[in-house]
């Protein structure tokens, strides 16, 4: 082939390459979309840096962060000690656990209300003959079931569109700040929807082999679940579990500062009164909490894996 | 034989996995009785019920108007909703940018994609450099655990009593956490990915940095894009949460009408985040049907 | 493990190594490149000890001799002008590899095409790998190597993925690059059938040991099958 030869050669398949004009577009508009946040007066950053609010962070680093009962004395690493010790007891220690509790019986509810909801999604299960062979759109085309799987479809967004935070706002003036119900209410139904989509993936990306098997000896829907998709799904289940385990642990500290009492309560609390030593040593009971979380999640879904 | 027809036959097989589930749902309901909840308190008193009717009622029906007499020159409520959703989604795009641009290249560092299967001729060699890599990568994965920890609100009520309610403090609030995150994430798909195409790079005389860039690298890039997308929408939620300690975004319009029981307001803003999430929701099922060639 | 080797090759010399699985050729295909290190013994490229080398030395050898892995090593979201281009990174420094491998220029772009072209698959330029069949994907690693423009080839296994006529087809294509291009060529052939291949040198390994080292026209057929045959507790010598 002659130079000039290739040279076209190559023009012409360049020209034809695959590419996808929606990946580009939506890239495209990623990008217009970060450059003009950066761009827009809401982030003046220039204005940013004075010398009252550079004195001002240095104030609040040397001065409102140290304990105040430690303020002005010569305290030394014995002292801090007991100070965050006595600040566990009085406050940390309860809150702290209550905000555990709330994300272990969120994130319960969670699991049982996603599981259903994750097997309306699964295009291989919410259709007509589960798991069997498709022939082409004709054996999920029936109504019903399309329309069972886009309600599950459109449950799951919703669940997850809303914010925990504003769904706790809403809840608690339902419900009232005397149970912890509006945080592990909101925490439930966030993560539902979250925890079903996963789920529905999941099932999707199951090997029909089995279970298709399972249902020519006569298995209905129930029994399917029970021995055939529940059994095959556990291990991922588990995991997907542990996996929002630790963000739901998260998110439960900070809902306290709607009012439920959970860590977020007494920030709120301290923030009030800007005793801000205290808000930063309730943070780091927190931030221990979920690093807490986050180890034992990453344990169990070691342990999870290993068996399987 | 499948592990499901075994299953049917033996169901005692699988007491490890049915063991966390049960012990899950004690644990819960353990919790629940620690929290003395009961299922009768979830029925709303009677104020409450009053609230949750006519709160439900007007979701049918946002408004799009004010609901109550305004200051003369007030921009329109469209207006005002469309503004604050534009500043909820610049302050969720400069702290996404932000994380992305802090937090990649923390995960790149603290994994392990380093080491290729070829001859480690180029390891550091000696007593001192040897201790040095791994106390480096505990302390970068530790640095990492700790701005994840942190609540991205809890990061702004730092903030705020430290720089104040400035636009500063709402993107780093989102960054911080964001890039703990992906710097996780990151470091987690780069560790799993297949060093293959890094091996034979490296058969090909490339340096380690070059085999990890372009062997390593590419291959994790998929992934962790849509974990990108969908952090985007994550912070979104944020921003528009952070509106509740005084940032210009949807949370503060939302928290104020619904203190003044503007109860239509309230939900005009809530389906604008509503809208926001069925288009996410839109776009990343199309992405993901269009670009994974499986 | 391979035990008791010693031989030489020259530059320009073509080479088949022929052996049941688990005999121990991609072993000795990475011994020469330098990324596996001997327990005993040296081995020596251009007169330089591997295992003494410095790093930065090692690299330049390696630039010189290219490796066709069993497992391809592709990147498989990566175009195929992007995987071609890999290969010659070894040459360029951080940021023109960088450079390199985002876009490609136009004369790299031609040069890629033509190497393609030796191979077949010239129209799959900007194809992403996973949409390639495995033939093709082999065809690619083949280019990648070739690309490189060493002085000496290793292939491993490079027929596995292939059926057996294009497997013919191709093992006489690389016998006829190697031979235009005045490579030195050392291949692995794990096919009975296509040991049975006129080249010049022919090395049977069975269980770790050189059976013969020879032209191949001096094999003789029962020295080919005995190297195949199956023998009970053989152990696994890879």
């Amino acid at each position: 082939m002659s130079a000039s030869d290739r040279s076209a050669a190559v023009e012409v398949l360049w020209r034809q390459r695959p590419r996808s004009r929606l990946l580009r577009g939506v890239l495209l508009a990623l990008g217009a979309w970060t450059a003009l946040a950066w761009a827009s007066p809401e982030l003046d950053l220039a204005g940013f840096l004075s010398e009252r609010r550079a004195s001002n962070l240095a104030t609040f680093l040397q001065t409102e962060l140290v304990p105040f009962s430690l303020r002005g004395t010569d305290w030394g690493p014995r002292e801090l000690a007991s100070w965050v010790l006595g600040a566990w007891r009085r406050v940390g220690a309860d809150s702290t656990f209550a905000t555990l509790q709330i994300a272990v019986v969120a994130m319960a509810l969670a699991a049982l209300a996603a599981a259903p909801l994750a097997l309306g999604l699964a295009r291989n299960f919410a259709r007509r003959e589960p798991f069997a062979r498709s022939q082409g759109a004709v054996a999920d085309g029936s109504l019903g079931w399309r329309a069972t799987r886009g309600a599950a479809r459109v449950s799951a967004i919703l669940l997850r569109a809303v914010p925990e935070y504003i769904l706790a706002f809403l809840l608690l003036a339902v419900l009232g700040p005397r149970t912890a119900w509006p945080a592990v209410l909101a925490l439930a139904l966030h993560n539902a929807g979250i925890l079903a989509r996963l789920g529905g993936e999941v099932v999707e990306n199951l090997d029909p082999a089995p279970l298709r098997a399972l249902s020519s000896t006569g298995s209905r829907r129930p029994g399917l679940v029970i021995f055939g998709v529940g059994p095959l799904t556990l291990t991922r289940g588990l995991l997907l579990f542990f996996y929002r385990f630790e963000t739901c642990v998260r998110e439960a500290t900070v809902l306290g500062m709607l009012g439920v009492v959970s860590l977020g309560y007494w920030i709120q609390d301290a923030r009030a009164k800007q005793y801000y030593d205290e808000v930063l040593v309730l943070v780091l009971f927190g931030a221990a909490l979920v690093l807490a979380a986050d180890l034992t999640s990453a344990v169990a879904r070691y342990s999870i894996r290993r068996r399987s | 034989m499948t592990e499901v027809a075994t299953a049917a036959r033996r169901p005692y097989l699988l007491a490890g996995k049915r063991a966390w589930v049960l012990g899950l749902l004690v644990a819960a309901v353990l919790c629940a009785s620690a929290l003395r909840l009961s299922p009768a308190q979830l029925i709303p008193s009677g104020s409450g019920f009053a609230l949750l009717r006519e709160f439900a009622w007007a979701a049918l029906t946002p408004a799009l108007d004010y609901e109550a007499p305004v200051p003369e020159g007030t921009a329109p409520l469209a207006l005002k909703v469309l503004d604050s959703l534009r500043s909820t989604l610049v302050f969720a795009a400069a702290g996404l940018s932000l994380a992305v641009a802090i937090g990649l290249p923390l995960g790149a560092l603290a994994s392990t994609a380093w080491w290729s299967r070829a001859a480690d001729d180029s390891l550091p060699r000696g007593g001192v450099r040897k201790l040095s890599v791994p106390v480096l990568f505990l302390a970068l994965r530790t640095w990492i655990a700790g701005m994840r920890s942190i609540h991205e609100l809890l990061w702004a009520v730092l903030l705020l009593a430290a720089l104040g309610l400035t636009p500063f403090s709402a993107v780093c609030a989102i960054a911080i956490p964001y890039a703990g995150t992906l710097a996780k994430v990151f470091s987690e798909l780069l560790d799993e990915a297949p060093r293959d195409g890094a091996d034979a790079l490296r058969d090909a005389g490339a340096s380690r940095l070059q085999a990890f860039l372009f062997g390593i690298v590419p291959r994790a890039v998929p992934d962790l894009a849509s974990y990108v997308f969908y952090r985007l929408e994550c912070a979104v939620r944020s921003s528009a949460v952070l509106g509740f300690f005084g940032f210009p975004t949807v949370g503060y319009h939302l928290q104020l009408a619904f203190d003044n029981q503007h109860y239509h307001e309230v939900w005009t803003y809530l389906w604008a985040l509503i809208a926001v999430a069925f288009l996410f929701e839109a776009l990343s099922s199309s992405l993901r049907k269009r670009v994974v060639l499986r | 493990m391979l035990t008791q080797l010693r031989f030489t090759v020259e530059p320009g010399e073509t080479v088949a190594l022929v052996g049941p699985s688990g005999a121990g050729k991609s072993s000795l295909l990475r011994l020469l490149n330098g990324s596996l290190r001997p327990t005993e013994g040296t081995v020596r490229v251009d007169d330089a000890d591997l295992a003494r080398v410095s790093p930065a030395q090692l690299r330049a050898l390696r630039v010189r001799i290219g490796l066709v892995p069993q497992d391809l090593g592709l990147v498989p979201n990566l175009r195929v002008a992007q995987n071609v281009m890999a290969g010659r990174v070894g040459r360029l420094g951080l940021f023109a590899s960088a450079r390199a491998m985002l876009r490609q220029s136009r004369t790299e772009l031609e040069e890629i095409h033509a190497v393609l072209e030796d191979l077949g698959i010239a129209d799959k330029l900007f194809q992403r790998v996973d949409t390639l069949s495995g033939g093709e994907q082999q065809r690619v690693a083949i280019a990648r190597a070739l690309f490189q423009k060493p002085d000496a080839l290793l292939a491993d296994e490079p027929l596995a993925a292939l059926d057996p006529a294009r497997a013919k087809e191709t093992l006489a294509l690389l016998l006829d690059l190697a031979r235009r291009r005045g490579l030195t060529l050392v291949t692995s052939l794990h096919d009975l059938a296509l040991a049975r291949v006129d080249v010049p040198r022919l090395i049977g390994l069975r269980g770790g040991h050189v059976q013969f080292d020879r032209p191949a026209s001096e094999v003789t057929e029962p020295e080919l099958e005995r190297l195949y045959e199956l023998a009970p507790e053989e152990p696994h010598h890879d």
